[in-house]
């Protein structure tokens, strides 16, 4: 015997809290800050024009967006075109289930931002340039 | 002017169809719903049945075992007084013991499956997912 089937109405959600996005960014933020030189500028190539330290380095909101942000500024007279930045910072190791964890001595490459359109830097030049990178799609708790 | 009369014709065509359309899918649903709680109060009615029977079974056993203990050593002529009597008291204690294990080994109710209870379809209508997030700006100046 056929029963009647109601269709039901589940919308399927999972996603990062705000706290947890925050939570993955500010570690992320920390391990970079603890590295340096913590950027690489690469050509179209892949090869290295340029490292140094990032500034401005933040972890905030927006909407919801939870983000990390940096400055890469440059006023040496270094000339350059570049494509890609490469941001590394050191690795934080806690073992599963344990409070335990720290600071390894790996540095791993956290964040890997190509730009629109490929930038040169003459040497008369500075370099001024905000890049974000976010997880869009994020919850209150 | 007679495609305006025309489009509102057809109009009120459609929405008179629809209107009988949705009376026969209302009745078709309410007849099919009303069959269903008829079976399912059957249903319910046999689990009531079966669980009323359960719930006196002990007693059952109980009666029926110090009856057939206390007759058959009342009838047996090879007897004597003595043995009558511990039969019967054997009988009489021995009984509540049988109909108490009974009704600690067998479960004491259950549940018959209902047909307006049966799992539903399940239809995802939506979904969320996290999006990347990215910006730039960069100045050369």
């Amino acid at each position: 015997m056929e029963t009647l089937k109601v269709e039901e109405t589940e919308i399927r959600h999972s996603s990062f809290t705000f706290d947890g996005a925050m939570m993955m960014l500010d570690t992320m933020r920390d391990g970079i800050e603890a590295v340096s030189p913590n950027y690489e500028l690469l050509d179209e190539a892949g090869n290295v024009v340029k490292s140094g330290d990032v500034t401005g380095l933040s972890v905030f909101s927006m909407e919801d967006v939870a983000l990390i942000s940096f400055i890469i500024n440059d006023t040496t007279t270094d000339t350059y075109t570049f494509r890609r930045v490469r941001v590394s910072g050191r690795v934080y190791v806690s073992a599963a289930g344990s409070s335990f964890g720290g600071w390894s001595g790996l540095t791993q490459v956290m964040i890997n931002h190509t730009f629109a359109q490929n930038y040169t830097k003459g040497s008369a030049q500075t370099l001024h340039a905000v890049v974000r990178t976010g997880i869009k799609g994020c919850t209150g708790s | 002017m007679s495609e305006y009369l025309f489009g509102w014709v057809s109009g009120a065509l459609e929405t008179l169809f629809d209107i009988i359309k949705d009376f026969f899918v209302y009745l078709g649903t309410s007849i099919w719903n009303a069959i269903i709680w008829v079976v399912d109060q059957i249903i319910g009615i046999v689990e009531w049945l079966i669980n009323s029977f359960r719930s006196w079974l002990p007693y059952a056993i109980m009666v029926t075992l110090m009856w057939f203990g206390a007759t058959h050593a009342f009838k047996d002529s090879q007897l004597g007084i003595e043995q009558k009597a511990i039969r019967t008291l054997g009988s009489i204690l021995l009984a509540p013991i049988v109909a108490m294990v009974f009704d600690a080994l067998v479960p004491s109710s259950f549940v018959l499956p209902r047909i307006s209870a049966s799992p539903k379809e399940i239809s995802i209508s939506e979904s969320h997912y996290h999006e990347q997030y990215t910006y730039e700006d960069v100045t050369i100046s």
